[in-house]
C-alpha cells in the first residue's frame, strides 16, 4: 500500500470523474477559524488528560508503538503523537467503482452522496406495508440505486433479518455486487465474514493486489463506543481489514446529551478526540492505512434519551465536522438526509433537504444516509430513494455554484440584445442551457391545468411507480458467469 | 428586532463579486436602460446621464455618485414596534409574498380564486406565525372590479389584521395615493409615517433593462413621499437574460441599480431597496419556473453582490412549482430558503405559503414554511464555542464509558438554542400511528385553521377603522 499522503494506487485521472460534484472551496462554513482552533485545542486537552479506554491487546500494542502513554487500559496522547499520525494519514483516498467512472476520489474536493443505514424495516413497495428488511431488499435497492443518477455509492441500507448472522456478511456484499457497479460499503459482523468478503471481492477483481489497487468494496467499523471507549470486537475487525489493505471507515456516533456533552461544541470536541485517537491507531497498526474519518454526530431526544434524527443541529454538526476534516487534511465520511417522519411527506422533504444541503455545501467528501431513509434510522422506502435522488441532484447543483467562465460573452450578449431584447435564441442559451440548469427528474413542473388533466399525480405514488419500473426493466449487471459460479460454490450464497 | 445574520454561505469569491459589479456598470454605460417614465428620465437628465430618446446611459462615475446618497440601511417598521426590521448588511428578515391569484381554501381544500377575505386571513396568519417578520400582501382580491380600488382594499384588510410591517405591490397611481393616505391616517400624519414607515411599496422593472411608465411613476411618487420603495427585477435566465446564472445575477444588479439610481435622482437619500426575484425558464414550455434550485443560487449570488454595494436588499426564496403541499413543495422551499438565508439577504419575501409557479397561496404551506424558516434560523445561530460549551472539564471528569443524561451540564444547556418543532412529528412509529398516522400537511392545516380562528392580532381601533372606511367607501366587507 502507498505510504505517501496519496493513497490511491492508480493515479486515476481527474478527467474520468463522472460521479459527485465539485466543491473546491466549501461555500458553507458554520465555524469561524478561531472556533475550529478552539475545538482542536480542546480536543488535544481531552486526549492528553483523559485519553481513551482500550481493552484490545493488539490496539494497545499499536498505541505503545505510536508513543502513547499507556496506563492499564487507559491510553493518553500528546500533541506530537496525534499530529504525526494525522500527517501520515492519506489526504486522498479513492474508493473505486467497478468502472472507473464510478470511482469516488475522496479528498479531491468533490462531494459524493449515497445511501446508508442498517434499517430493520422496509416499506414494501408492492403492499405499502412496513415489514422487516430482507436480503432480497438489499439486492433490489442496489439495482434501484444503480439507475438513480445522483446517488454515487451503495452503502448497505438494511441489515437483512431473513439470514443468519454467520453468513450475513458475504451475502450482503454478494447481493450488492451483483446488482450495482457503484462502490459497495457495509458494516462487517464477523472475522469469518470479513475473510469471505475479501476473498469474494478478490475473485471478482482478479486477485488480492488488483482489489487493493482498486478497492470497489470497503468496510465500516464502529470501533469506538462513545464516550471514548474502544470496542474490542469491532477493533479486531478493523485491524484485520487494515491488514488486508481494505479502506475502512472508522465511525463514531456520539449523541449530544446522552453519550457526549449536550452542547454541540462539547460533542464536536469528544467526537474529534475519538476520531483522532482512531487515526493514531490506524496509522500505527498499518502505516498509510486508508482509514476514513467517520463522523456521525447526533442529538438525543432529551424526553426519553432516544435518537433524534433530524433537528437542525444534525446538519449543523455534520457541516462542522467537514470543516474539521479539511483542517486536518483528511477525507470525511459523514451523514445527511435523515428524517423523523414516518412517511414520505412534507416533513421528510424539508428535514432531508436541510441536512443534505448543509453537508454538501460544507464540502464533505462522502455523505451517507442521504437517500431512502425514513423514521430516523429505522426504515427504508423504495419510493423515498427516487424522491431523495431529486434532492441530491438539486443539492449538487447548489454546491456546484456559479460558473463565471462566460461572463464577458454574456455582457456582450446583453449589449447586443439591449433593453427589451430576448435571449431565447441566443447562441449562449443554446450552448449552456443544459449545463447551467439542473434537469429535474421527479419534480412536477406542469401547469396546474396539465396537472389536473393528468389526474393530479401524487409525488409519492409517482416515485413508487418509477422505482417499480426500474426494478421491472433493469438488467442486474451481475458477475462474470464463471466467477459467479465459483463464488456460489465456495460461499453460502442465499440469493 | 435586528434579525439573525447570514453570510455563512458564500457562493461567490470576492473577485467574482467585483467582476459582476464591473460588468453591470458596463451594461449601464453602454447598453443603457430604457426609462419610459418622464419624471425618472428628467431626473436622470438633471443628474447628468446621457439621454437618447427614452434610452438612458449611466456612466459609472455618475452612477456611483447617485448610489453614494442611497441609504445602506432601511428600516421597515411594525405598527406597534414589536417587529421593526432594519434591512442592512447581512441581517435576514422573512416574510410572505405573491401576488397569487388563487388560494387553497383551508376549510374545504378547494383551489379557488382569492378574495379580500384571504388578504385578511393571510395577514392574520402571518401575524400569528413567530418566524415571519413582514407581511407582504400575498393574494389578489379577485372580487374587486376596479383596478383603482384594489390597493385600498388590500392595504386596509392587511392593516386590520396584522401589526407587522405591511409591504405591497401597487396597482394604480390612485391606489398608491390612497394607501399612503390611509397609512398617514393610521400613523397620525405624513411626518409621523415618514419617521416610522410601517407600510412600503413594491414596483417593478421589466427585464431586460426597462423601467415601465406606470410603475416608474409610482416609484417616483414613493420617492417624493419619502416612503420605502423596492425596485425589484425578475430577469429569467434563457429568455429575458442570458442563460448563465452569472449573467442573470449581473442583469439583476444592472437593472435594480438603475431603479435605485432613478429614485436617488428624483429624491436624494430616499429610502429605496434593491430587489431580486429572478429565476430560470422551462425550455420545454418557455414558462418561468418558481421552484428550481437555480432561483436560490441566483438570489444568493445577488445578495453577495448587493452586500458589496452596501444597499439593502429585498430577495426571493421559498417558492415552489408543486401543485399539492407535498414533498416537492417541502424540498423546493427548504433548499431555497436555506441557501438565500445563509447568504444573508436582508428581506426574503415569498418565503412562506407560495406554490404553483407563484400563482397559489396555501395556508398550510405558510405554517410549514414558518417551521422551515425556524429551522434555518437555528442553523444560522451556529455552534457557540466557549469554555463552558466546549465542556473539556466535564468530558475529562466523566471519562470513558460514561453517560451524560443526568449531568447538571446537560440540564443547564438542554433547551439552549433547540428549535421546538411545530409541525414535525418526532415520536416513534407506534405513537404516531396511535395518533392517526397524520401527514405533516394535515397537521399544518389544523394549525393554520386554529390560528386563523383564534389569533387576535393588533388591528385598527374601531373609530379609526370607521374613519378610513368613510374616507374610502370602496373598501368592501369581507
Amino acid at each position: 500500500m502507498a505510504d505517501t499522503r496519496t493513497a490511491t494506487g492508480t493515479g486515476a485521472s481527474e478527467a474520468a470523474h463522472a460521479a459527485g460534484t465539485p466543491s473546491p472551496d466549501a461555500p458553507y462554513r458554520p465555524l469561524s477559524d478561531s472556533d475550529v482552533a478552539a475545538i482542536h485545542e480542546a480536543t488535544l486537552r481531552v486526549l492528553a488528560a483523559t485519553g481513551i479506554r482500550c481493552g484490545h491487546e493488539g490496539a494497545l500494542a499499536a498505541y505503545r508503538d505510536a508513543g502513547c502513554a499507556i496506563d492499564g487500559d487507559r491510553v493518553r496522547f500528546d500533541e506530537d503523537t496525534v499530529m504525526a499520525a494525522v500527517d501520515r494519514a492519506p489526504r486522498r483516498i479513492t474508493l473505486s467503482g467497478r468502472d472507473p467512472d464510478r470511482d469516488l476520489h475522496l479528498g479531491s474536493g468533490r462531494v459524493y452522496l449515497g445511501t446508508g443505514g442498517a434499517a430493520l424495516d422496509v416499506v414494501d413497495p408492492e403492499s405499502g406495508d412496513t415489514r422487516r428488511g430482507r436480503l432480497s431488499d438489499l439486492a433490489r435497492i442496489a439495482l434501484l440505486v444503480e439507475h438513480l443518477e445522483h446517488i454515487d455509492f451503495f452503502l448497505r441500507p438494511t441489515e437483512p433479518q431473513d439470514i443468519a448472522v454467520a453468513v450475513a456478511d458475504v451475502n450482503k456484499y454478494y447481493a450488492a455486487l451483483t446488482n450495482t457497479r457503484r462502490h459497495v460499503m457495509a458494516g462487517i459482523n464477523t472475522p469469518e465474514g470479513l475473510r469471505q468478503v475479501f476473498e469474494m471481492a478478490s475473485m471478482i477483481a482478479g486477485g488480492d493486489e488488483a482489489l487493493v489497487e482498486r478497492p470497489f468494496v470497503s468496510a465500516i467499523c464502529c470501533w469506538v463506543v462513545s464516550p471514548l471507549k474502544i470496542d474490542p470486537h469491532s477493533t479486531g475487525l478493523l485491524m484485520a481489514a487494515l491488514r488486508l489493505g481494505l479502506p475502512v471507515v472508522m465511525a463514531t456516533a456520539p449523541m449530544a446529551g446522552a453519550t457526549s456533552p449536550v452542547t454541540l461544541a462539547g460533542t464536536l470536541v469528544q467526537m474529534n478526540a475519538e476520531l483522532l485517537s482512531g487515526i493514531v491507531l490506524a496509522q500505527a497498526a498499518s502505516p498509510g492505512a486508508r482509514a476514513i474519518y467517520g463522523a456521525v454526530p447526533s442529538v438525543a431526544n432529551l424526553r426519553d434519551g432516544s435518537y433524534l434524527a433530524a433537528p437542525p443541529e444534525f446538519g449543523l454538526m455534520n457541516a462542522a465536522a467537514a470543516q474539521f476534516a479539511r483542517f486536518y487534511g483528511v477525507p470525511i465520511y459523514n451523514s445527511a438526509g435523515l428524517t423523523d417522519s414516518k412517511c414520505s411527506d412534507v416533513q421528510a422533504g424539508y428535514e432531508k433537504a436541510f441536512s443534505i444541503a448543509q453537508a454538501a455545501l460544507a464540502g464533505a467528501d462522502f455523505i451517507h444516509h442521504a437517500a431512502g431513509m425514513l423514521e430516523s434510522m429505522s426504515t427504508i422506502s423504495y419510493e423515498q430513494y427516487v424522491i431523495d435522488n431529486e434532492i441530491l441532484g438539486m443539492a449538487k447543483r447548489m454546491t456546484r455554484g456559479i460558473d463565471m467562465s462566460a461572463l464577458d460573452d454574456a455582457v456582450a450578449a446583453i449589449e447586443r440584445a439591449g433593453p427589451g431584447g430576448n435571449y431565447l435564441m441566443d447562441e449562449l442559451t443554446l450552448e449552456r442551457m443544459r449545463t447551467e440548469t439542473y434537469q429535474a427528474t421527479l419534480s412536477n413542473r406542469d401547469s396546474r391545468r396539465e396537472w389536473e388533466r393528468a389526474g393530479r399525480p401524487d409525488i409519492v405514488a409517482e416515485a413508487r411507480r418509477r422505482a417499480l419500473d426500474i426494478l421491472a426493466q433493469a438488467e442486474p449487471p451481475g458477475l462474470d458467469p464463471v466467477i459467479d459460479a465459483e463464488i456460489r460454490r465456495r460461499f453460502p450464497i442465499e440469493c | 428586532m435586528s434579525g439573525a445574520a447570514g453570510g455563512q454561505v458564500s457562493l461567490l469569491a470576492a473577485e467574482q463579486v467585483r467582476a459582476i459589479i464591473d460588468g453591470a456598470w458596463r451594461v449601464l454605460a453602454e447598453a443603457g436602460v430604457q426609462v419610459n417614465t418622464r419624471t425618472g428620465r428628467e431626473a436622470f437628465a438633471r443628474a447628468g446621464a446621457q439621454i437618447d430618446g427614452s434610452l438612458v446611459r449611466i456612466p459609472r462615475d455618475l452612477g456611483e455618485r447617485l448610489l453614494a446618497g442611497a441609504p445602506s440601511a432601511v428600516t421597515l417598521f411594525s405598527r406597534d414596534g414589536s417587529r421593526d426590521c432594519t434591512l442592512e448588511g447581512r441581517q435576514v428578515h422573512m416574510g410572505t409574498g405573491g401576488t397569487a391569484l388563487y388560494v387553497i381554501d383551508p376549510e374545504t381544500g378547494a383551489h379557488r380564486r382569492s378574495t379580500s377575505r384571504d388578504v385578511a386571513w393571510c395577514a392574520r396568519l402571518c401575524d400569528a406565525l413567530e418566524q415571519l417578520d413582514i407581511f407582504t400582501i400575498n393574494v389578489f382580491p379577485n372580487e374587486i372590479a376596479s383596478t383603482d380600488h384594489i390597493d385600498a382594499n388590500r392595504f386596509y384588510w392587511s392593516l386590520a389584521n396584522t401589526a407587522r410591517h405591511v409591504m405591497g405591490g401597487i396597482y394604480s397611481q390612485q391606489g398608491l395615493r390612497e394607501a399612503i393616505e390611509m397609512a398617514q391616517m393610521v400613523a397620525g400624519g405624513a411626518e409621523a409615517l415618514r419617521e416610522r414607515p410601517f407600510v412600503s411599496f413594491i414596483t417593478l422593472m421589466i427585464s431586460p433593462l426597462k423601467i415601465d411608465d406606470t410603475y416608474g411613476e409610482m416609484a417616483c411618487t414613493c420617492a417624493a413621499e419619502g416612503l420605502p420603495v423596492v425596485m425589484p427585477t425578475e430577469p429569467l435566465a434563457g429568455t429575458t437574460s442570458p442563460v448563465t446564472l452569472a449573467a442573470n445575477i449581473l442583469m439583476h444588479v444592472a437593472e435594480t441599480l438603475a431603479g435605485v439610481m432613478m429614485v436617488q435622482a428624483v429624491s436624494p437619500g430616499a429610502p429605496v431597496i434593491a430587489g431580486s426575484v429572478g429565476s430560470t425558464t422551462d425550455m420545454r414550455t418557455v414558462q418561468h419556473l418558481s421552484g428550481p434550485i437555480e432561483r436560490a443560487i441566483i438570489n444568493a449570488g445577488v445578495a453577495q453582490v448587493v452586500q458589496e454595494l452596501r444597499l439593502p436588499l429585498y430577495s426571493t426564496a421559498g417558492t415552489s412549482d408543486a401543485k399539492a403541499v407535498d414533498a416537492q413543495a417541502a424540498y423546493e422551499s427548504a433548499l431555497s430558503n436555506m441557501l438565500v438565508m445563509l447568504s444573508g439577504a436582508n428581506y426574503i419575501h415569498d418565503s412562506a405559503g407560495l406554490m404553483d409557479f407563484d400563482l397559489t397561496v396555501s395556508y398550510e404551506k405558510m405554517v410549514i414554511d414558518d417551521e422551515i424558516i425556524g429551522m434555518v434560523r437555528r442553523v444560522m445561530d451556529g455552534v457557540p464555542v466557549t469554555e463552558e460549551t466546549l465542556a473539556v472539564d466535564l468530558i475529562c471528569a466523566r471519562g470513558p464509558g460514561a453517560g451524560y443524561m443526568a449531568e447538571e451540564h446537560t440540564v443547564r444547556h438542554m433547551r439552549e438554542g433547540r428549535y421546538p418543532p411545530t409541525i414535525a412529528d418526532r415520536r416513534p412509529r407506534e405513537e404516531w400511528a396511535a395518533g392517526g398516522s397524520t401527514t405533516a400537511t394535515e397537521r399544518a392545516r389544523e394549525r393554520a385553521l386554529a390560528l386563523i380562528r383564534e389569533h387576535r392580532p393588533t388591528g385598527l381601533a374601531p373609530e379609526l377603522s370607521a374613519q378610513i372606511r368613510a374616507r374610502f367607501p370602496h373598501i368592501r366587507d369581507c
